[in-house]
């Protein structure tokens, strides 16, 4: 069983996408991803309330495929966004909320932004954030509780495609800090040395879809130097583990 | 089959390389289907032009049916007056491979790199010229507007454009590719959702080269894109192996 943990869902003007969920379910299936936990492109560069409320009507009777995050586009939206995300939680199931950094001016470790965090750490479900390995330590150390998937492990301008601080991050902050192995980079010996560094527990499959070919990123967990229990972990067993925690509580 | 039209030799200064020895590249070469691999020196790129080249040419010369030789010269780096004999010796499957980013000079304003492109277009040697080193955000990367137009000087010469990730770079290239029609794409830096499928629409499978960038990435990534795209068998077909095997052997591209 595959979950992809990193899956994005309507229009981008930057990124020339235009994908609902029929797009995303046909390259699912092609790839053989079972499940998705997916964000909104206009909550995460337009319009938070538009966009969360677009992706819940978008994944009506698609919820056994589709999981959701709660996304904003930034911390300044402080408390309305931090009870919007309990809301959406609560009353409509999401699982985890997705947070972006836009360096110089909005980093994910902002002030404004610690509220939404600490509600997502009270709730205890998992934060997917573009980010650098750096901000994600500095959240680790602000919210103890806070689970964080370090999307891209690096591999993104922000980071400047440096995974190996990424994975320090993870191993400072075992706790806190997973990483999550999509990107446009595939070099050689990358999830081999996220695994032997941290351990298989602390890595997840992510696509990035529609904007990354998922066939290619499950490719970069299956045709690695690994276990298959390893692999599995990655592919499906620690997002499993991340999404029970709440369920658990 | 397949033919690999970038892949590199040696040590990558950023972190250690895992299976970079002649001898995992091969058994990565037969796990991935690829049968011949085009060889750059990562020495040459980095550090000694000349004795990159000089040991690209010995594993050529051991596994001459698996690897051909692409050369690297700088017009500041020793061994560039070598070129002719090089490319002479190693005969028809042979490319060269351009880094002024590394090499710190100007595509466009050195009279050695007009002189290299010349020769190549009159002896029928394809040049690379790569948008960076491989898909990675922590690299330089190359403007492909001046690519473009040092290939608009140089009609004869077949050129390669290397390493093209997606959005405004692949714009870029199929740009160039579009307007001039002595320019091909090599696949090692497209990452994107059906990209593959799109850029074939878009330019013909014809003007597309495999490429894996072993042992930089994974080796299974420059096949699988292909495979795995929608596109019909013959399109894959002629980015695999036949375009590159037209360029450089022409009885074997039927």
């Amino acid at each position: 069983m595959i979950t992809d943990c990193h899956v994005h869902i309507g229009k981008s003007t930057w990124f020339h996408i235009d994908a609902d969920v029929n797009v995303l379910l046909r390259a699912a299936d092609k790839a053989g991803i079972d499940r998705m936990l997916v964000t909104d492109f206009t909550a995460l560069t337009y319009d938070i309330d538009d966009g969360n409320r677009l992706l819940l009507e978008q994944v009506q009777g698609h919820r056994d495929r589709i999981s959701c995050y709660y996304t904003v586009s930034s911390g300044r939206y402080g408390q309305h966004a931090a009870d919007e995300l309990e809301r959406y939680v609560v009353e409509h199931g999401f699982c985890g909320l997705k947070i972006y950094s836009v360096p110089p001016l909005m980093l994910i470790d902002d002030p404004y932004m610690m509220p939404i965090i600490a509600k997502a750490a009270e709730l205890q479900i998992p934060i997917l954030a573009h980010s650098t390995g750096e901000e994600c330590e500095s959240i680790a150390r602000q919210v103890p509780d806070v689970v964080i998937i370090n999307a891209h492990m690096g591999c993104c301008p922000q980071a400047h495609g440096d995974w190996h601080r990424s994975i320090a991050a993870a191993k400072r902050y075992p706790k806190n800090i997973y990483l999550d192995t999509t990107s446009s980079s595939f070099d050689n010996g990358m999830v081999e040395l996220a695994v032997e560094e941290v351990g298989a527990e602390q890595v997840l499959y992510g696509s990035d879809l529609p904007l990354l070919d998922p066939i290619l990123q499950i490719a970069k967990v299956t045709e690695s130097d690994l276990t298959n229990e390893q692999k599995e972990l990655i592919l499906n067993g620690n997002i499993n583990r991340l999404l029970n925690l709440r369920k658990a509580s | 089959m397949i033919v690999d039209i970038n892949a590199f030799y040696g040590n990558w200064p950023y972190w250690p390389l895992r299976k970079n020895s002649v001898c995992d590249m091969l058994a990565a070469m037969d796990r991935y289907g690829i049968r011949r691999a085009f060889l750059a020196s990562l020495r040459a790129i980095f550090t000694d032009t000349q004795a990159g080249n000089a040991e690209i040419k010995e594993i050529c010369k051991e596994h001459p049916e698996r690897f051909a030789p692409a050369f690297t010269y700088s017009p500041y780096a020793a061994g560039f007056d070598e070129y002719q004999r090089d490319l002479e010796e190693a005969g028809s499957w042979a490319l060269v491979k351009l880094y002024p980013l590394n090499h710190s000079y100007d595509l466009l304003e050195e009279p050695f790199i007009s002189e290299l492109c010349e020769y190549c277009g009159t002896n029928r040697v394809p040049v690379m010229i790569p948008y960076r080193l491989m898909m990675s955000w922590r690299l330089p990367m190359h403007p492909i507007q001046n690519a473009g137009r040092l290939i608009e000087k140089h009609s004869n010469t077949t050129f390669i454009l290397s390493a093209v990730n997606y959005l405004f770079e692949l714009q870029s290239a199929l740009d160039v590719i579009r307007r001039l029609p002595n320019v091909m794409l090599e696949t090692s830096g497209m990452m994107a959702f059906e990209e593959v499928k799109s850029v074939v629409h878009e330019i013909g499978s014809e003007r597309l080269l495999h490429g894996s960038a072993l042992p930089l990435q994974n080796p299974a990534i420059g096949p699988l894109k292909i495979h795995s795209a929608d596109i019909a068998d013959s399109d894959k077909d002629r980015i695999l192996f036949q375009n590159a095997c037209g360029l450089f052997d022409k009885s074997a591209a039927s």
